[in-house]
C-alpha cells in the first residue's frame, strides 16, 4: 500500500469505516507520508462531514403553492360578477313589474315611440 | 501517543478492547448489543465497559472529523484518543451531565486540535520535544476553514438531489448520517437489509451528492 497512491474507492471505504482491516495499517501509513493522499483523504473526510449536514436538513415536502395575487384577482372577479348579476336583476325587475301592473301605458308609449322612429326612417327613404 | 495509552486507566484502546471473544463465549447465544442510550447512561455512571463500547463505536467518526480539519492521520488518532480521555476524566469529576455522542467527542477533539495549533504557533519553544506540529497541518491552505465551508446553496442543492433518491436510499442515508451515531450494521438491522447492501446504497447516494457538494472545488 505504501508504494502506491490511495484510490478513490480506498479513500471512500476508509472514511466509511469499510476498508478491509488488513489494509487499514498500510493505508494509514501511506497517507501519513504522502501529501497528495493526505489531501485527498482530508477532502473525502470533509465530504463525510458535509453529508451529515445534508442528512440533518429537512427534506423538501411538496407544499401547495399559494399565489396571493392570483387569489386576489379571482376574488375580485367573483365580486364583479356578483355585482353585475345583482345589477342585471334589479335592472330587469321594473320592466317586468311595469308589464304586469299599471305600466301598460308606458309599454304603449314605447310602442308608439318605436312606430314614430320607423315612420321617420321610411320618410327619409322616400326622400321626404 | 504512548503517553495517552499509558495514562488510560481502562482498556479503552488497548488490545483487550479489540480482542475477539474466547471460544467459550462464542458458543453462547450472542446477547443483543446494548443501545446507545443505555450505553451512555452506564458510561455516565462510570461503567468502564460502556465507555469502551462507546469509544469503539464512535472513535472513527471523531478521527474523520479531525481529518476533515486537515489533521494528519496519526495525529488525528492521537487527538481523538486524548479527547476520549478528557471526557472520561470529566465524567469522573462529575462535570458531565449528559453524554451525546459522537457530537461531544467531536467537539472535544476539535477543541484539542485548535488548542494544539495555538500552542504550537505561540510558544513554540515550550512544545514538548516529541510533539508533532499540528499547526503545520492545520495551516495547510487546502484545509483552511474558508475553503472547507460549504455554501448554503450547495447544501440546498444536495438536499434536493437527496430528495430525488428512492425512499429506502433516503432512509438509509439519514439513519447513517443523521447524528444518532448508528453504525452501518445498526442501520442495516433497522431497515432490514444486509450490511453490504447498506454500504452499496451509501456509496450510490454519496456519488450523487458528491457532485452537488463539491461544485467548483473540483479542479
Amino acid at each position: 500500500m505504501s508504494g502506491h497512491h490511495a484510490t478513490a474507492a480506498e479513500l471512500e471505504a476508509y472514511v466509511l469505516g469499510a476498508l478491509d482491516e488488513g489494509r487499514v495499517d498500510g493505508f494509514e501509513a501511506h497517507c501519513a507520508e504522502c501529501d497528495e493522499c493526505a489531501r485527498a483523504l482530508a477532502g473525502e473526510a470533509r465530504l463525510e462531514v458535509a453529508f451529515e449536514t445534508v442528512a440533518r436538513r429537512p427534506s423538501r415536502v411538496p407544499v401547495p403553492v399559494t399565489r396571493p395575487l392570483r387569489a386576489a384577482a379571482y376574488g375580485a372577479a367573483g365580486l364583479v360578477a356578483m355585482a353585475a348579476a345583482v345589477l342585471l336583476w334589479f335592472g330587469h325587475s321594473p320592466a317586468t313589474a311595469a308589464t304586469t301592473g299599471d305600466g301598460t301605458a308606458a309599454a304603449a308609449h314605447h310602442t308608439m315611440d318605436d312606430g314614430a322612429i320607423l315612420d321617420a326612417r321610411n320618410d327619409a327613404l322616400d326622400g321626404g | 501517543m504512548k503517553a495517552f495509552s499509558d495514562a488510560l486507566p481502562s482498556p479503552f484502546f488497548g488490545p483487550a478492547a479489540i480482542q475477539p471473544p474466547s471460544p467459550a463465549v462464542r458458543l453462547q447465544r450472542p446477547a443483543p448489543p446494548p443501545d446507545e442510550a443505555s450505553l451512555c447512561a452506564s458510561a455516565l455512571a462510570g461503567d468502564t465497559a460502556a465507555w469502551s463500547s462507546l469509544v469503539q463505536r464512535h472513535n472513527h467518526r471523531v478521527v474523520v472529523s479531525l481529518l476533515a480539519r486537515g489533521v494528519r492521520i496519526h495525529r488525528a488518532k492521537d487527538i481523538a484518543q486524548e479527547a476520549w480521555m478528557r471526557l472520561v476524566e470529566q465524567q469522573r469529576q462529575g462535570r458531565l451531565d449528559r453524554l451525546q455522542l459522537p457530537g461531544l467527542a467531536v467537539a472535544q477533539a476539535g477543541f484539542l486540535a485548535l488548542e494544539a495549533m495555538r500552542r504550537d504557533a505561540n510558544v513554540r519553544r515550550h512544545d514538548p520535544i516529541d510533539e508533532p506540529a499540528v499547526s503545520s497541518c492545520l495551516r495547510d491552505p487546502h484545509c483552511d476553514a474558508e475553503s472547507t465551508m460549504l455554501t448554503q446553496e450547495r447544501v440546498s442543492c444536495a438536499v434536493e438531489v437527496l430528495s430525488g433518491c428512492s425512499p429506502s436510499a433516503k432512509k438509509v442515508f439519514r439513519l447513517a448520517y443523521g447524528g444518532d451515531g448508528l453504525s452501518h450494521a445498526e442501520v442495516a438491522q433497522r431497515v432490514g437489509l444486509s450490511l453490504q447492501r447498506v454500504r452499496q446504497i451509501l456509496c450510490e447516494v454519496r456519488a450523487k451528492l458528491r457532485t452537488a457538494l463539491e461544485g467548483e472545488d473540483e479542479r
